[in-house]
């Protein structure tokens, strides 16, 4: 099931950042996002080395090139969304490798799955807000939304430090 | 920090510092999803998870390559933990046979996972076992690892083949009827021979065969008494004897033969000593039945090959230890310089036997060779100590490991006595 998802996934991104761009802006970078998609796919069905984080960051700039070439962020949105969930079920697959496969296993995978879901949801409808409701930023509140974001990932900062427990 | 966080955030950064840079409102759009899985991992993270480990044996002793079952409980204390991953980290010397070592699965408050295993151990005294138990957020972007302990000691006694018999008669013997024929006569069940009849012998003691072929004299059984006898064992746990190959090691070999003269000397009811020395000398005190052997068995687990410069010759072994006219057993592989203790051993009135397994056919089989020059060297030497030992009255059993023990006994000793010391 989870590797299911993760195919459908990796499937997705390549569609809504791959192929969109190349039919709709004739851009040949969505052509090189498509064989990624594609090889990214190959290697997950394989079980290779994992390099998912590599073809997650290379998604993601290319959602990045696709916003600044002004594409729709109903396709971009969910491209990112579906990269974002497919990164993290190959990471997933491969801490639970080598599990034994039980009741705890199960319940994991289901409760994982939920909580991801319900986050990248989250997430992309926070994301297509501007679709529905047009408003501009002026500079000095986009400003200070600058500085909270880093102010918020504090906690995030903090936890980069190794925690030792004597 | 994970590989997977630092990723993230740096893209995070990265899209918001483009949006800035451009003043592209749908580049900001791009970072949302990304920073609501960022926070989701932040708010859901483990925060100093309170994990308790419990361990429980089926039993606290076992027997070396004996299957014992093992339950492990890992509790959580704390916040519920949405993933759990628990590996066991088996000590040397233990392999897993059957059940679970590893699990995954989320914990919550109070929660606990349960791993039933068997495990089988070589010998020796396991105090500690450790689980690595790894903590991670939904998203596995932080992540805690800690080793967990569990105070459970497990003592794993030797594994020995019993011997049928005693392989010798002791020499000295004590007071108390016992099993250990002295050569007098007496109240015993072995018979002994025939003598004239003497005042007070009972009448169901007369010999009438014989009495009936002499009509003059009468004549009486004589029965053997049999005594209890002190016996010393004495372990040689000197690193430099005890050779080892990669999959096995010579001085289990000599733990085996003192566990089965143990337990064979304490079955027929005699008072049987230990004197291990190698790092350090330990001492079990003369003493009968079950219980001394379990202490014997005990004491044998734990003990291992050791080094110290005090006991490398065996100058310094307080073989006074040993209670006046006991027979000891030295069990070692004996290199040349332990010839001379041997003797002094017999100038103070014990009677010595050598228990030695062979460390050349030991080592030759390890190795694979039994024809080189070396070997046949090694064994020349091997055969030139043990003719010095049999010459100062020293009977010594060179034992084949690859051979059961009682064979090589019963070779060397044959029923018969020890010489005595009077």
């Amino acid at each position: 099931m989870t590797k299911a998802l993760l195919y459908a996934a990796i499937v997705f991104a390549a569609i809504f950042l791959g192929a969109s761009p190349l039919l709709l802006l004739r851009s040949s970078e969505g052509f090189a996002t498509l064989v990624a998609g594609a090889l990214w796919l190959a290697l997950e069905v394989g079980r290779k080395r994992s390099f998912s984080t590599l073809f997650f960051l290379y998604f993601i700039g290319a959602a990045l090139r696709n916003a600044l070439n002004e594409l729709s962020l109903l396709i971009i949105i969910p491209g990112v969304c579906s990269a974002l969930v497919a990164w993290d079920l190959s990471r997933f697959l491969l801490r639970t490798k080598g599990f034994d496969e039980g009741e705890e296993a199960r319940g994991l995978r289901k409760m994982h799955c939920a909580l991801l879901f319900s986050v990248v949801f989250a997430g992309g409808a926070l994301a297509l807000i501007p679709c529905v409701v047009h408003f501009a930023i002026p500079f000095p509140v986009l400003f200070v939304l600058l500085l909270a974001i880093p102010l918020c990932l504090r906690k995030a900062v903090l936890g980069f430090r190794p925690e030792r427990r004597e | 920090m994970t590989g997977a966080l630092v990723a993230l955030t740096g893209a995070v950064f990265c899209i918001t510092a483009v949006g800035a840079a451009t003043l592209h409102g749908n580049v900001f759009a791009v970072a949302i999803p990304l920073v609501a899985y960022l926070f989701a991992a932040v708010l859901r993270r483990p925060e100093r998870p309170d994990l308790i480990l419990e361990r429980r044996f089926a039993r606290a002793a076992a027997v070396q390559g004996e299957p014992v079952e093992c339950s492990l409980a890992l509790i959580n204390r704390g916040a519920p933990l949405d993933e759990v991953a628990a590996r066991e980290k088996l000590p040397e010397g233990v392999e897993g046979v059957s059940g679970a070592f590893r699990r995954l699965g989320a914990l919550p408050a109070e929660g606990c996972f349960r791993l039933e295993q068997t495990i089988r151990c070589r010998r020796g005294v396991y105090a500690a076992f450790e689980t690595e138990v790894s903590v991670r957020d939904f998203a596995g972007l932080f992540t805690s690892v800690e080793l967990l302990a569990s105070r459970a000691p497990l003592l794993v006694r030797p594994a020995y083949r019993a011997l049928r018999e005693a392989p010798v008669r002791p020499s000295g013997t004590r007071g108390f009827a016992g099993t250990a024929p002295t050569g007098q006569d007496g109240a015993g069940c072995a018979f002994l021979g025939v003598r004239e009849y003497r005042a007070g012998d009972p009448l169901r003691r007369v010999n009438w065969k014989k009495t009936a072929k002499d009509e003059r004299t009468l004549y009486s059984n004589v029965f053997e008494q049999e005594r209890v006898a002190d016996i010393g064992l004495v372990l040689d746990a000197r690193r430099c004897m005890n050779i080892s190959s990669p999959e096995d090691s010579l001085f289990e070999y000599s733990v085996e033969a003192a566990a089965a003269l143990a337990e064979r000397f304490l079955d027929d009811g005699n008072r049987v000593s230990l004197l291990m020395f190698g790092g350090c000398v330990e001492w079990i005190v003369p003493g009968y039945g079950r219980k001394h052997a379990q202490r014997i068995l005990d004491a044998l687990a734990k003990i291992a090959p050791g080094k110290n410069y005090a006991l490398e010759g065996l100058v310094n072994l307080p073989i006074k230890l040993f209670p006046a006219q006991s027979t000891i057993f030295f069990i070692s592989p004996l290199g040349h310089d332990d010839l001379e203790p041997l003797v002094r051993m017999r100038a103070n009135e014990y009677a010595v036997a050598a228990i030695s397994p062979d460390p050349v056919k030991f080592a030759s089989n390890a190795a694979g060779d039994s024809t080189s020059q070396a070997f046949r060297l090694a064994s020349a030497e091997r055969t030139s100590l043990l003719r010095g030992l049999s010459g100062m009255g020293i009977r010594t059993a060179d034992w084949d490991v690859r051979t059961p023990l009682e064979g090589a006994l019963r070779k060397a000793f044959r029923g018969k006595p020890l010489f005595s010391p009077r």
